[in-house]
């Protein structure tokens, strides 16, 4: 077997079924998460003095006695209409609350999404051209030691330069759009650097393996023996299969960036999903948790299926000669 | 062609010796210190003195202290207690766990499999933070809990890596040979399969160590982590964020310990999956 | 790998993918160079607040914290203003008179004042919003704080009668102070039941609600109809919430914020060492560590007194004020009329600490509620070792801010950090704080002696005599010992170059209402 990359990823490709099913298996796992802790709903509600009575009353009005898998129906039931419940701390719909914080940890995370590509492909482009040469090297050392490097120390340390320092970009907190383009952006760009220095050194080493496989494989001299410049070479013919991997981890990463969000959001005081989540941890604000939890996942499923979708649309021969 | 088709996956080839043996020696001196902290001729991690808050550098205190006075030498080392014993314990028992539980669902198939790929699919959904965010609120706080939620990440990626590894052998002709020849699969797990497995076990179980330091440091960092005044490298960055400007050795210093512990443990994964591979 | 390097990267720069990085990487950078304030400089005043708005609604948000009052104070107005030497000016009341037997106090309000949604501000309006806290189906917990009120009556359209159960110095300062009670709302907003008041908060203030993000940041426009002649300059106010310290003041300094409040004494040292403009206020009251007294082993009263004992003020107050302000002694605050000299507060001696609880006999472990605060921890951290020196194991809880709040108020705790607000008038936190039955004592204490003092402070009116009834409850509380003192409520406002004008801090709650920018 070549590698363990796409072969372990095979399981990505699975149908529907297996996608549904693991949607049902997240949406129960959210529900119960929050369910099976010690101490329930109304204890966290009324808190440990409670009397045995107010207890009970506030059971019943939950009606926290109905058997599991039907309370997780009615919990299904609702927030497929919309009804996930209120914030036990503002009161506030928990609706409402994630459809604002939601748009802010997706724009994080595309943001991050960009820079890392732009950080990663030209330096996986000119490692593997160069491969051998001391720029190689040096790139796959910084993409190592880069790797090594938790998301939030790095973000520290952007903070610590780019921000205390040279004071060129804010050190924390969020403009929201109608604060102006510029402030909005200026905001997001220490957060998506940091959470772009995350990524960024796992596309590169894929990336310029990958690279480095295809321009050795036949297909690519041949057509380098033909004269083909060595730029087309690298981008027509090196660098599309080479897209095939880096679909793939663009889809699987998403998923952890919603993760590193959780810190950077944290790190730099961005009203994201993470941070509600965090804040909701604490507070042990059960609706909160479910639903945010239930979006996360969610979102991480539809990513797969847009990876999916993304496999089809690329050239059927190419996906074929790749898998070989 | 032979040149051009080795391409060199790792690091190993293109880096010198000397950094292996750097990264070999970092780890020895790191268990070494945090094993023996105890007995260390060093402050008392937890003795606050107020009137030395913030302290650069130097003769009394070799990295500093920290806003409460504390001596960040002693602090960084009695971290290490924690991150390297919930960093080995955590991934050595989801290697058990999930290994036993992927090698068994890659080598049997069916609908074993099917549920396995399933749990393991939806567990790795959650996002690893997160889901260890939850666990660790509810678990509580301290080493234990840390220990439970760590496990609960590793178990589904090491069966995830396990179910590969056994996917992969089982389809090796010999291996299939023998299953038709009627020999028990319990003994074509334990003599085939497994010993296939092991290497990339044991290189993923390198690298989810240091994974998992990395987690670990993240909950401190957010505030999840072990309950104070007991330190740990994520919770000392997270205190030390205050002083980023006027005294960044607080932060710093546990970061810099924490960077090249995972770097370390990064180097030797990479060693061992070169070897593996060669 | 038989071409030349130059012929590489040469091609190279002409891949499209490569133009595409450029082309990215530029526009980072571009907008990066951008100048910190953006375009054109914002009209608006931009604060940087430490922690989010809870909500606007009495019945809802029982104790609002300064936060929701600096945004409150924008939004609202009370009857009364209070100078800082405390003394009566007209704000939404032209006059404010007792009646001869002190039992009643009349005010004549303000003509021609309308709420933002038009709703006419009117005795009745006034009325209403005190009938309404006042209401026992209403179960409000500000009942407390104006206790002594009896009923509000509307004598005629802009006439309004307190009617007390006794005689009560403090109501001028009741309804001076921006709080729960004091600051008046529409009654058409508040009856609505379709917009929640308690996020759509309708006012007679300067500013009105004009956006408010959870979490994130409440913005505020000026109202151009309202009843002060020199109306602000402000074309608004964005409050920001920063709960990070070192974030605020950062963004202070970058230009990113041009006013913030801050606690961190550090924060104001660095501001001045920088020349920006530091505003200080030392105020009444103090921040605390509240003891469960309905707790083993805190119901016995050497354990407490342990406690007190335990902690040297003087540290503390090196810690926790940097020099800026004395330790804290008594529930007071050190600056006030009422401080009573340090010999009446809390001893420092830890070897009788060790002794109390020695001879308790059994172990004692205790956990501390506290902010999840950088401030917070710190403070906790602290305790913890110095309770931990007198032998008590002390584990820390971290929660939220509001978190807090409900569960101290709950008393779901059994160590938890407090505040007696920074007012004029010691006797509505006091009162509601110790009082046996009132809903806010927070620490379960029951004591005759304190309840009977309570009473003589809030019904006196000769100044020197409230003084010595109020040296009396310090030396109480100090033998029951159910307050732990960490530090006065000390307060900064740090202005950016932009601000012209000074930011008031009275009772440490920002008062933006004077300032204007710099054009």
């Amino acid at each position: 077997m070549a590698r363990t990359g796409p072969a372990r990823w095979s399981s990505l490709r699975a149908g529907p079924l297996h996608l549904g099913a693991v949607l049902l298996v997240v949406t129960l796992l959210a529900f119960l998460l929050v369910e099976l802790l010690p101490g329930d709903a109304a204890e966290a509600l009324l808190g440990e003095r409670a009397t045995p009575d107010a207890l009970a009353a506030a059971r019943a009005e939950l009606r926290l006695d109905d058997p599991l898998p039907l309370r997780y129906l009615r919990w299904l039931g609702a927030a497929a209409s919309g009804d996930l419940g209120r914030s036990m701390r503002t009161d506030e719909s928990v609706l409402t609350l994630l459809g604002e914080r939601l748009p802010v940890s997706i724009e994080l995370v595309i943001l991050a999404q960009i820079v890392a590509l732009a950080l990663a492909v030209p330096a996986a482009l000119l490692s593997a051209w160069r491969r051998g040469g001391w720029l190689d090297r040096a790139t796959r050392l910084a993409g190592f030691a880069l790797m090594s490097l938790p998301g939030y120390v790095g973000a520290l340390l952007l903070i610590l330069v780019f921000a205390l320092h040279l004071q060129w970009l804010p050190a924390a907190g969020f403009a929201p759009w109608s604060a102006g383009a510029g402030a909005h952006v200026r905001s997001l760009a220490l957060p998506a650097l940091a959470l772009a220095c995350v990524e960024a050194p796992l596309y590169l080493r894929v990336l310029r393996n990958d690279l480095v496989e295809v321009l050795g494989s036949d297909f690519v001299r041949a057509a380098r023996a033909r004269g083909v410049p060595p730029a087309r070479v690298l981008v027509v013919h090196a660098l599309r299969p080479a897209a095939f991997t880096l679909l793939t981890l663009l889809g699987l990463s998403s998923g952890n960036l919603i993760g590193g969000a959780v810190i950077m959001e944290n790190a730099f005081a961005l009203p994201g999903l993470g941070r509600l989540l965090a804040d909701a941890v604490y507070a042990r604000d059960v609706a909160v948790i479910q639903g945010a939890v239930l979006v996360i996942a969610l979102v991480y499923v539809l990513i797969h299926i847009a990876v999916e979708l993304g496999y089809r649309r690329l050239d059927p021969r190419l996906r074929r000669m790749h898998a070989g | 062609m032979q040149a051009d088709v080795h391409h060199a996956q790792t690091i190993d080839t293109a880096r010198p010796s000397w950094g292996v043996r750097c990264a070999a020696g970092w780890m020895v001196v790191i268990a070494l210190l945090a094993l023996a902290a105890p007995s260390l001729p060093i402050d008392d991690p937890a003795r606050i003195d107020l009137a030395a808050r913030n302290a650069p550098p130097g003769a009394g205190h070799w990295l500093g202290t920290d806003a409460l006075g504390r001596d960040l030498l002693a602090r960084v080392i009695h971290g290490a207690r924690v991150s390297l014993l919930v960093g080995l314990v955590a991934p050595a028992i989801g290697l058990a766990l999930g290994g036993a539980i992927g090698l068994l669902a890659g080598f049997r198939r069916g609908w074993l499999d099917a549920i396995v790929g399933v749990m393991v699919d939806a567990l790795l959904a959650f996002p690893a933070l997160i889901l260890a965010l939850i666990a660790s609120v509810y678990v509580g706080r301290g080493v234990d809990s840390m220990i439970a939620t760590l496990t609960v990440l590793s178990v589904p990626a090491c069966a995830r890596v396990a179910r590969s590894a056994a996917l992969a052998t089982s389809q090796l002709g010999y291996v299939e040979a023998a299953r038709a020849g009627g020999a028990s699969e319990m003994r074509i797990l334990w003599r085939h399969v497994l010993p296939n497995a092991m290497p990339r076990l044991a290189t993923f179980g390198l690298l989810l160590v240091a994974l998992m330091i990395v987690v670990e440091g993240a909950l401190g960092f957010l505030g999840l982590g072990v309950a104070p005044p007991a330190p740990s490298w994520g919770g000392m960055i997270a205190e030390g964020r205050a002083q980023l400007e006027d005294a960044p050795q607080v932060c710093l210093a546990p970061a810099a310990v924490l960077f090249a512990t995972v770097l370390s443990l990064n180097v030797l994964g990479e060693l061992r999956r070169a070897r593996t591979r060669d | 790998m038989c071409r030349k390097n130059a012929t590489s990267a040469r091609t190279l720069t002409s891949s499209p993918k490569a133009r595409t990085a450029c082309v990215l990487l530029g526009l980072i950078a571009g907008v990066i160079a951008q100048p910190a304030t953006g375009g054109a400089a914002p009209a608006a005043l931009r604060v940087g607040i430490e922690s989010e708005i809870q909500g606007f609604d009495p019945l809802r948000t029982p104790v609002m914290g300064v936060a929701t009052l600096t945004v409150a104070r924008a939004l609202f107005d009370t009857l009364v203003e209070l100078d800082s030497e405390g003394h009566i000016e007209p704000a939404l009341a032209l006059r404010l008179e007792p009646a001869a037997d002190l039992m009643s106090w009349t005010a004549t309000l303000r003509p021609d004042v309308v709420f933002h949604d038009g709703t006419p501000f009117d005795a009745a309006a006034v009325a209403g919003h005190y009938s309404r806290l006042l209401d026992p189906a209403n179960k409000c917990a500000c009942r407390s704080f104006i206790g002594p009120i009896a009923r509000v009556v509307a004598v005629d359209a802009h006439t309004v009668r307190f009617e007390l159960s006794r005689p009560w110095a403090a109501l001028p300062a009741v309804l001076g102070e921006p709080s729960v009670v004091s600051l008046i709302g529409s009654p058409r907003a508040v009856a609505d039941t379709a917009r929640e008041f308690q996020r759509n908060p309708v006012g007679t203030g300067p500013f009105a609600l004009e956006q408010w993000t959870s979490g994130d940041r409440v913005v505020v426009r000026r109202e151009p109809r309202h009843w002060r002649a020199a109306s602000p300059t402000l074309e608004g106010i964005e409050f920001r919430v920063l709960p990070d310290e070192q974030t605020r003041l950062a963004a202070l300094r970058s230009g990113e914020l041009d006013v913030i409040w801050t606690q961190s004494p550090a924060s104001a040292l660095k501001a001045r060492s920088e020349k920006l403009a530091v505003q200080t206020q030392v105020g009444a009251g103090a921040r605390l560590l509240v003891l469960n007294t309905r707790v083993t082993p805190l119901d016995d009263a050497n354990v407490r007194r342990a406690f007190s004992l335990a902690i040297d003020p003087v540290e503390l107050a090196r810690v926790f004020s940097e020099g800026l302000a004395p330790p804290v002694t008594d529930p007071f605050g050190p600056k006030t009329a009422f401080a009573c000299p340090a010999s009446d507060g809390v001893r420092h001696d830890l070897d009788a600490a060790r002794k109390l609880l020695r001879d308790y006999g059994k172990p004692v472990h205790l956990k501390l509620l506290h902010t999840n605060t950088p401030r917070g921890l710190e403070a906790a951290q602290i305790m913890q070792a110095m309770w931990g020196a007198a032998g008590a194991e002390i584990e820390l809880v971290p929660v939220e801010q509001g978190q807090l709040v409900q569960r101290v108020l709950k008393g779901d705790y059994e160590i938890g950090a407090w505040r007696i607000r920074d007012s004029f008038d010691p006797d509505p936190d006091l009162y509601g704080l110790l009082q046996s039955q009132s809903p806010f004592n927070v620490t379960g204490l029951r004591s005759e002696a304190i309840d009977r003092l309570l009473v003589e402070g809030r019904t006196q009116l000769d100044l020197t005599e409230r003084r010595a009834t109020y040296c009396r409850l310090s030396r109480a509380l100090a033998d029951e010992a159910p307050f732990v003192y960490l530090a006065p409520n000390i307060y900064f406002a740090v202005s950016g170059p932009r601000v012209q004008g000074t930011p008031g801090l009275p009772g440490g709650i920002l008062d933006l209402r004077t300032l204007s920018l710099a054009r």
